[in-house]
């Protein structure tokens, strides 16, 4: 019975001398994450995971801030394999969430201020925007036997859920046509599933934008919504307010995915020059990528713009 | 494994190991103390080096050679993250 007692008492001293040592390696990881080698240290971590999962790479320069979950790091930047650079944030703070990371397999990061970068939305030449291709990675359970040599097997994740920033640039061409919006400040999410298709939005955003169309070369933008879908039939779908031509304008329109139709771009505007012409509103289509064609019919001002395919 | 890296998982296990060691270091030498002063314990307690001169005194060797292997680790792995330019 002593002896029982003694093996309880030994056993008993060695489960809490473990657990003092668990939390030990806890208390000291998150001390030493605060000094300049452990903000390096997580810096490379990030970056060196999700570049292993992914066909480009992602980079994180300058961690000022390890307090998790609580990161800033002083640049944020994406290339694709061949060293195309399609994102570059600056004076990022952000909420990483370690244990739905951990879970997911990804980071996973509740909310975003970024003071500043730019985001390129280029098309490549199969169809799909540059960006997709420096993030996308086939599941294990995707069926394709023509598996491209950058999809290497595995399970990624990656959230953005709630990013708010301030003087980005983003950058959009496909199929000819180029749209540069300058300092833009609202809102976005990114979404990269565990499958080959990204998913960005962004709204409530206002800047300068500039275009390649003689319809709208530059214009000041207000609300402007962003879609970034490769799933659906349009690869990139927008709709937003513009102060342009001298009137406020509502610009909604769509470029496809490389199999889908034409792009399309409608405009429609209740300044005064037209309202005494049309009386409440016209609606002005025009094809994206082909020669320009009008479209042009009363309409009223739409609360929610939709930008029909042409029939 | 970039060299940060290594340093801070070479930083967050010695450093472990170097608290889990006086922690049984203490354990040991306080066991036999029951007749020292409260004060004495205290900072045997507090003081992992002096709790690890009287378990040498005592005549142990394997966690006061531990816990010294482990604290001299710890400060030489500090001393090159100061010196190692890790700022970029």
């Amino acid at each position: 019975m002593k002896k029982l007692g003694r093996i309880l008492l030994g056993t008993l001293g060695v489960l809490a001398l473990t657990a003092f040592a668990l939390v030990a390696l806890g208390a000291s990881a998150w001390l030493h994450l605060q000094q300049t080698v452990g903000r390096r240290a997580l810096g490379d971590a990030i970056g060196g995971f999700a570049s292993s999962q992914m066909p480009g790479s992602l980079r994180v320069e300058g961690v000022r801030t390890a307090r998790l979950p609580l990161v800033e790091v002083d640049r944020l930047r994406v290339r694709t394999a061949g060293g195309m650079e399609v994102m570059d944030l600056r004076d990022v703070s952000t909420d990483l969430d370690v244990f739905a990371s951990a879970y997911h397999g990804g980071p996973i990061f509740r909310r975003a201020d970024v003071g500043g970068g730019e985001i390129s939305i280029v098309q490549s030449p199969n169809g799909k925007p540059w960006i997709e291709r420096a993030f996308a990675r086939r599941s294990s359970s995707s069926s394709s036997s023509g598996k491209p040599w950058w999809a290497p097997p595995g399970r990624f994740v990656m959230r953005l859920e709630d990013a708010s920033y301030e003087s980005i640039r983003l950058m959009v061409e496909a199929g000819g046509t180029e749209a540069r919006l300058t300092d833009a400040s609202g809102r976005a999410r990114i979404w990269l599933p565990d499958r080959s298709d990204v998913q960005m939005r962004f709204w409530g955003v206002s800047g300068r934008l500039q275009t390649s169309t003689d319809i709208v070369p530059t214009a000041d933008v207000h609300g402007l919504a962003l879609t970034v879908d490769p799933t659906g039939p349009s690869t990139v779908r927008f709709a937003s307010g513009l102060d342009a031509l001298d009137a406020d304008m509502t610009v909604a329109g769509h470029v496809p995915s490389r199999d889908g139709s034409g792009g399309r771009m409608c405009l429609w505007t209740g300044g005064a020059p037209l309202a005494s012409l049309f009386g409440v509103g016209a609606e002005v289509g025009t094809s994206l990528f082909t020669d320009v064609s009008f479209d042009m019919r009363p309409s009223e001002a739409p609360s929610r713009p939709r930008c029909r395919e042409e029939s | 494994m970039t060299a940060a890296l290594w340093l801070l998982l070479a930083l967050v296990l010695s450093s472990t190991a170097a608290l889990v060691v006086g922690v049984v270091l203490t354990q040991q030498v306080l066991r036999h103390d029951d007749d020292q002063p409260w004060s004495r314990r205290i900072a045997v307690a507090l003081l992992w080096p002096w709790a690890a001169f009287e378990g040498m005194r005592r005549g142990r060797v394997v966690a006061p050679a531990l816990f010294v292997v482990f604290t001299l680790t710890y400060a030489a792995l500090q001393l090159a993250a100061a010196v190692a330019d890790f700022s970029a």
